[in-house]
Order: structure tokens, then C-alpha cells, then sequence
């Protein structure tokens, strides 16, 4: 149902989320309101295409999640009607391919299957996209009726989002592309925050937990990986201190005491092509402690900001959290805020970031 | 080298990055320096600007208030063994980042094998470190960075510095190594030259960079300062420079005296709480200047372990044999004087008068001390007698005594003048049998107690010297 296939384009269309990409969808909208309004009698009207209203109203939408203005504002409530009853009719027809996503999962191709996934997702897009739009025409003064179609339109995605969740093993698949990275990348800042539940990380630590999951099965049918002689290095930093660091901080100030802020990193990791580091902050001490948050900073080797990472997700001891850019010491830094619990786990965190997925290498650099 | 070392190219790269950038446009970096180096040697050596900048962004990133300043550094914590090291950065290029000089916290530790050393040190100072075991007879200590250096990773092997004037505090942390918990307020830089001549001799000698060492000595709470004598003119100009600084610190100069290494030192040792001993052979003069620096309490103890021997031995030559079998004194507070006659004449028996305004248990030490001092266990314990003085009927009560006393021992009484109020004393004088020795010992008197080495026997009245044989 996603506008950008509607239209038979391949591939990503909002990927960038940069100026030209916001022309293009507003110029997309205009395309189809101006389509809509040439049927301009009554008859004319009725005999619409089922689906202009709604890929009006998810064009229209897109254009404000992305951070654009969209040709008309608030959407006309003669179309909003037919846009929400026409987005009630796909989003149930989504629902039943997600439903039907393990069986055609098993019939596709490996190509294809991760096409069946990727659609799903974009309806779920779509969707946000369009309530985007009819919300607004609602509060703009919708009638009764519009009002109501739209909270059947609710009950019927959230139907849908539970059908998703309990196909998140599949989703999961969706975090090493780049499809999440760029929907993150495109939003404009008031919908990043908080950012829907398959884009805040739910997928990429759902891959996470699938890919333990298989290596312990793994385990259980071919035995342990067979013991490879550990290379010499430095002694990697213990889990237990660390964490009893971080509970000193934050037992102290939970007490209201004074605490001297340490300078010294928790954790270092260094990316599998070793070109950025990860550096994992203490808790600033003191009255200003963050309690049960810790932040991550990424940099590359020649100190300048790794770009590469924008959108990314970093997943820690399971946790995920955005990566995130922020402007300190007058540069700009890439920094990942995590729950402690992230490193309160038994053996030292691993930290995997998405799309890539590799596992960082822990260091003490 | 270490591969996590870091090394002076890599820090007059930093330094040239930290100069290139500008106000407050640093980002990063100064975090990446402060990783780097590692956070304690950091804090110890980097320019107080880049801590700042690094503290400032960390608070930034973590969208909190920067905290102010604090430019002091971090005060030396004292740890068994340890030793400050004021060393000075060698390479200009590096100052926009480094400070000129800092301190350098090492540890001894006990080691099995010579050449133990920790191999994070800076290049050359653990055989430097060696050497200075050797000059000082100390064995089984090897030298390492602090633990909490090393639990951070500091690395500086890669670099080097110059150790000649880190030998002072080097020796004097061996020497003292036993000592729980030195003072880290004592600092010293000095250099050691072996004299050509005397290969157990040699003599302290002048260091570079003093002037950059005391200021940084002064940052981190330094109290005491140990230099060579030859760097007094970089002291003057150094306090001249500085007015503000130098009022908190104590400057103290080692001797140029060609000596044994333990004793050129001693003074510093002192200044951590080691007293100079004889058997470590610190000159009598040097203990008796120690001595006098006591309290009480402890002064006593020291006297009769450090002093007594060569005090008496002196004493003796000038006083010849006077055939002393008992002797008499009135209580006091300090024990030297009666340590030292009973010591000097190894009477017999002896009689202890006080008035009753002496602690008790001060009453048994003395006792004690004097029943045992320089008796041969051959001859048996010395009879002491210690007899109450009635205050108001002093006279007739010390009378009664002293002749009970002499009725019940026999051979020659050396009544002692020296301790006691003066009525007391009149009251003992009067009361001596005419045959006595009436004796004080005379010194120039040291927080009411003589001093040490500068004894001298008197008598009262002053006894006649027969005049010598006419020979012509």
C-alpha cells in the first residue's frame, strides 16, 4: 500500500530525508490532490479511484513526518472520508499478510522474503503517515463521522502492530538494511523523539536476541565451537568492577552526596573495519548524574565525526538506543544513550550497531 | 615498549592539534588526550586547560551543567613504598598540552629477583632504579607505577625522562620502605655523584629544572621540598618569580658533604618520619639535632636507644674513673640524666626521692629503666630504692632518707643536682653526707631537658683540681 510502490518505484524513495527528497514528496502530493480536485462534480467524485484519497492523505502525511509542507493543509474532509475508509480496508488486508508472513516466508525465495517483511513495514509507514494526515483533518473540525471511522481505523492498527510484534523474529531480519536507518534519517525532528516501536531499536535488539537464540541452538546441536587458542593481548576490562563503578555513582547520588567526576571511559569498543571507536562515559558525578542512564560516544580514528554512523541503531548488552548527533565542545558527536542496564549483565557487553551488525571488538583503547 | 605506550611523538602530535584548534571549537580532543595518557597521569600532567576542556565537553555531552573549574591537581597519596618523582618535561613541543614539570607517583614493592621492575615505567628508569637500590644496600624492592596507574593502563614506556635527579626520593622511599604510610607532602629532587675516590662515598649534587619542579611540587599540596645545596641561587630566583607560591613550602637543602649515601639523605629522612639511628650510621651530631626536635614522651626512648652510648662514652673521657657505688637524685620528668649517670658510673644501688607529683607509672619506667641500664646480668640487679618526700617537711624527710640509704649500702654517693625544683635540691644538698659527690649535669637546656651531646659533669662545689706535678 506504501506510496513510494503505489507509484512503481523501486528501492527506498524517502531515503535521504534531505531537501530534494522533501520536493519530491510534496510534488508527489500536489500530483495527486491536483488529480483529485480535476474531478470536480459530485458524480465525478464518487466515481474517484478508490485509492487517491488515501495516497493523498499517506503523500500529504509523508511530507510532514519528513519534515516538508504538504500542498494542502488540513486535507480537505470531503477526502479524508474515503482516505480512511480505503486505509481501514489495506491495513486489514496487511494485517492478514502478516498473519500469512511465516507460510509465504517458507515459500519465498530468499530475495523475496525479505521483500514480504520490508512490505509489511512500509504499510506500517504508510499508516503513520496517513493518521498524520486525517488526525489533523479531525482536529481541524472532521465531523462526528470522520471521528469515529478514524478510531475504528486505530483499533484495526493496533491490531495490526500486535500481528507485527508477534512476527518480530521476521522483522528482525529488516535491521541489517539500510530500510530503517533511512525512515530514522528522513524524520523530522518533532517524530524522532519518541520514535515509533519498530524504529527505537525493538528490531534490531529483537535480531539480537535471534541471533543468540541460534547460537545457542547452535551449541546444542553441534556442541561448543571447537577452542581456538587465545592470541596475547591486554587484559580486557571486568565486567564487576565497572558496574560496581557505576553503582557507587549512583548510590551516591541517590544519597545527595558529592561524587568526583571520572574522566575515564567504562568500556572502549572499536569497530569490525576499526575505523571508529566506541567509548562508553561514567555517569558525571554529583547532583547532576543521569541515574540509570549511560551514554556512548562514537568517534572516528582521525578524530573527525563518523557520518556513517547517522541513523544507526547501537544495540549494548542487548539495549538498543539510537544513534543520535549532538553538538558539544563546539563539533558535533555521535553519541547513543543506553539503560545501565545495558552493562549489568554477567560478562562484559557486547555491542552490535545496525545495519551492520557485526560485533564491535571490546578494548582498552 | 608497551604497545599501549605512548610516546613523545604522539604527544607533540596531540599538542599540535590542541594549538591548531580554537576556542572552545576542540570537540573531542581533549577527551582523546586525556584516553590517551590515562586519566591519573593526565591529571598529574597535562596543562590544567586541556582537564578543564575535556571536563566541559563531558558535562556538555551529557546535557549538564559544566562544573567550575578546578585547576589544582590532584594532592600525592601516601601508600607504602611510594616515591614522588619530580620530573620535567623534556620536549618544548609538547607544552601546549603538558605541563613544564610534575610529579610522578612510583611504588617500591618487595621483589624476588633485581631487574623486576615494571615494564611501563618510562625507558631507563627501572635500571636507574636499580642502580639507586645498589647505592643505598637496599635489596629485594623492585619499582613500579602506582596501582591505581596501572589499573587505568598507563603506559610510558615510550618515553623518557631525566631520572639523575629522582635518586633522592628513590633512596630515601628504599630506605624507608618498611615505614607504613610515608608523608606525600615531602618532596625531594636531587642527584647522586659517587666519588671518584671513595667508592662507598659521594655527594648530592645539583639538578636541572627547579625552578618548573617547586611550582609543581606547590600544586599539588607539596609541604617540604628537598634540593641540593648547589640550586640555592634557583630557589631565590624562583621565590623571587613566584611571591605567592612559595609561602606554603618549606625548602630544605641536602648537604654537598662528601658521605655515605644513606647519610646524605638523612634529613629528608627525618622529614618522613624516619629518625636518624646509629646503626643505620647517621652521625651523633645529626641525632642529637633530631633529638632535641622531640617530643617528651618519645624523646626519652630515642635518647636512651640513639644517644646514650656515645653521650656517656664522652662524658666519661672528661669525668676519668670516680668510683661511684651509689647514687641519689630526685624524679623527674625526663629520664636522660639519670639514664646517663647510672649508665656513666654503673652504681650499686640507688636511691629515687620525689615528692609524690610524678605520674605513677612514670615512676615505674624510670625505675625500671634505671634497675637495668648498662648492668651486667653477671652482676645482678642494681638496688633501687624509691622513697616519697613529705612536701611540707622536706628537709628533714630527704635527711631521713638519705641517711636510711646510707646506712643500709656502703661505698662512694654521688648525689645528683641536677633534676628537681630547688627547695627539693637544697633539701638533698643539705642532707649528702659530707664525703658525697655533689654533681649536676650542665647543657644548654632543650625543652627542659639537656641537651644531647653537650654534657658535662659539675660539681658542687667545684671541685679543686690538684695542680700538677712541677716537674722542673
Amino acid at each position: 500500500m506504501h506510496a513510494s510502490h503505489a507509484d512503481g518505484h523501486e528501492g527506498f524513495l524517502y531515503g535521504s530525508g534531505d531537501e530534494e527528497s522533501r520536493q519530491t514528496l510534496q510534488s508527489r502530493a500536489a500530483e495527486i490532490l491536483s488529480e483529485v480536485a480535476g474531478a470536480d462534480s459530485v458524480l465525478k467524485k464518487e466515481l474517484l479511484p478508490e485509492v487517491f484519497p488515501v495516497e493523498a492523505a499517506v503523500a500529504c502525511g509523508y511530507c510532514r513526518l519528513y519534515g516538508g509542507d504538504p500542498p494542502e493543509f488540513p486535507f480537505p474532509e470531503w477526502l479524508a472520508m474515503p482516505a480512511a475508509n480505503r486505509l481501514q480496508v489495506l491495513i486489514e488486508e496487511s494485517s492478514a499478510d502478516a498473519e500469512n508472513l511465516p507460510a509465504a516466508w517458507d515459500a519465498a525465495l530468499p530475495d523475496e522474503a525479505e521483500d514480504l517483511v520490508a512490505s509489511l513495514l512500509f504499510a506500517r509507514m504508510d499508516a503513520w503517515a496517513a493518521f498524520e494526515t486525517l488526525d489533523a483533518a479531525v482536529e481541524a473540525g472532521g465531523d462526528e463521522a470522520l471521528r469515529e471511522r478514524i478510531e475504528i481505523c486505530q483499533d484495526t492498527l493496533a491490531n495490526f502492530d500486535r500481528v507485527l510484534w508477534d512476527r518480530l523474529a521476521f522483522v528482525s531480519t529488516l535491521a541489517e538494511t539500510q530500510l530503517l536507518v533511512n525512515w530514522r534519517l528522513s524524520l523530522a525532528a518533532p517524530y524522532r523523539v519518541p520514535l515509533p516501536w519498530w524504529l527505537n531499536g525493538t528490531v534490531e535488539e529483537a535480531a539480537v536476541a535471534v541471533d543468540r537464540s541460534i547460537a545457542v541452538l547452535k551449541r546444542e546441536i553441534f556442541g561448543p565451537p571447537r577452542a581456538v587458542p587465545p592470541t596475547p593481548t591486554l587484559p580486557l576490562p571486568v565486567a564487576g568492577p565497572i558496574r560496581g563503578r557505576v553503582q557507587q555513582i549512583y548510590a551516591a547520588a541517590a544519597d545527595g552526596a558529592a561524587s568526583s567526576s571520572s574522566l575515564t571511559p567504562l568500556y572502549h569498543w572499536r569497530s569490525p573495519n576499526g575505523s571508529i571507536t566506541a567509548r562508553l562515559h561514567s555517569p558525571i558525578g554529583g547532583p547532576q548524574v543521569k541515574l540509570g542512564t549511560l551514554l556512548m560516544e562514537f568517534y572516528a580514528s582521525n578524530e573527525s565525526t563518523p557520518h556513517v554512523l547517522r541513523g544507526c541503531m547501537a544495540v549494548l548488552g542487548g539495549q538498543a538506543a539510537p544513534i543520535e548527533w549532538q553538538t558539544a565542545g563546539g563539533a558535533e558527536v555521535a553519541k547513543a544513550e543506553f539503560p545501565s542496564a545495558a552493562i549489568f549483565d554477567e560478562s562484559a557487553p557486547e555491542l552490535v550497531v545496525f545495519p551492520d551488525a557485526d560485533p564491535w571488538k571490546l578494548e582498552r583503547v | 615498549m608497551g604497545e599501549l605506550s605512548i610516546t613523545l611523538e604522539e604527544l607533540a602530535q596531540l599538542a599540535e592539534r590542541w594549538a591548531a584548534g580554537h576556542d572552545g571549537q576542540r570537540g573531542a580532543l581533549p577527551s582523546r588526550i586525556i584516553d590517551r595518557l590515562r586519566e591519573p597521569l593526565a591529571r598529574a600532567w597535562l596543562n590544567p586547560e586541556v582537564v578543564d576542556a575535556a571536563e566541559a565537553y563531558t558535562f556538555e555531552l551529557h546535557g549538564a551543567k559544566i562544573p567550575p573549574s578546578t585547576r589544582k591537581r590532584p594532592p600525592p597519596t601516601p601508600s607504602r613504598g611510594r616515591c614522588q618523582l619530580l620530573l620535567v618535561t623534556k620536549s618544548k613541543e609538547t607544552l601546549s598540552i603538558l605541563r613544564p614539570a610534575f610529579v610522578l607517583p612510583v611504588d617500591w614493592r618487595p621483589s624476588k629477583e633485581s631487574g623486576d621492575s615494571s615494564l611501563r615505567l618510562p625507558r631507563g628508569l627501572a635500571s636507574f632504579a636499580e642502580q639507586v637500590l645498589r647505592d643505598v644496600e637496599v635489596k629485594g624492592l623492585s619499582l613500579h607505577l602506582p596501582k591505581e596507574f596501572e589499573e587505568a593502563g598507563v603506559d610510558l614506556s615510550g618515553l623518557e625522562f631525566g631520572y639523575e635527579s629522582a635518586w633522592a626520593a628513590l633512596a630515601a622511599g628504599a630506605i624507608i620502605f618498611d615505614t607504613q604510610g610515608p608523608r606525600s607532602d615531602v618532596m625531594a629532587t636531587a642527584a647522586w655523584r659517587a666519588d671518584a675516590d671513595q667508592s662507598e662515598k659521594g655527594l648530592i649534587n645539583r639538578v636541572e629544572g627547579v625552578q618548573e619542579k617547586l611550582t609543581a611540587a606547590a600544586e599539588v599540596g607539596g609541604k617540604i621540598v628537598f634540593l641540593p645545596r648547589e640550586n640555592v641561587a634557583d630557589v631565590e630566583d624562583w621565590k623571587d618569580k613566584n611571591p605567592g607560591i612559595g609561602i606554603g613550602i618549606k625548602i630544605c637543602f641536602l648537604s654537598n658533604a662528601v658521605t655515605k649515601p644513606r647519610a646524605a639523605v638523612g634529613e629528608l629522612l627525618q622529614s618522613l618520619g624516619i629518625p636518624p639511628s646509629q646503626a643505620a650510621g647517621d652521625p651523633f651530631e645529626d641525632r642529637c639535632k633530631y633529638h632535641e626536635q622531640m617530643a617528651n614522651e618519645e624523646a626519652d626512648d630515642y635518647y636512651r636507644r640513639e644517644l646514650l652510648a656515645e653521650a656517656c662514652e664522652r662524658l666519661r673521657r672528661s669525668t676519668g674513673d670516680l668510683n661511684v657505688c651509689r647514687l641519689a637524685f630526685i624524679a623527674s620528668k625526663s629520664l636522660a640524666v639519670p639514664l646517663l649517670l647510672a649508665s656513666l658510673f654503673n652504681p650499686h644501688h640507688v636511691l629515687v626521692l620525689h615528692d609524690g607529683n610524678i605520674d605513677k607509672s612514670k615512676l615505674e619506667r624510670l625505675t625500671d629503666a634505671i634497675k637495668a641500664i648498662g648492668r651486667d646480668e653477671s652482676a645482678g640487679p642494681r638496688g633501687v630504692q624509691v622513697v616519697l618526700c613529705d612536701k611540707d617537711r622536706l628537709v628533714p624527710d630527704v635527711a631521713r632518707h638519705v641517711q636510711d640509704f646510707e646506712a643500709s649500702t656502703s661505698g662512694k654517693l654521688l648525689v645528683d643536682l641536677t633534676t628537681g625544683y630547688r627547695a627539693f635540691n637544697l633539701a638533698l644538698l643539705e642532707s649528702a653526707p659530707p664525703d658525697a659527690l655533689k654533681a649536676f649535669i650542665h647543657s644548654p637546656q632543650k625543652k627542659d631537658r639537656p641537651g644531647a651531646g653537650q654534657e658535662e659533669l659539675q660539681f658542687f662545689p667545684r671541685r679543686v683540681e690538684a695542680p700538677s706535678p712541677v716537674t722542673d
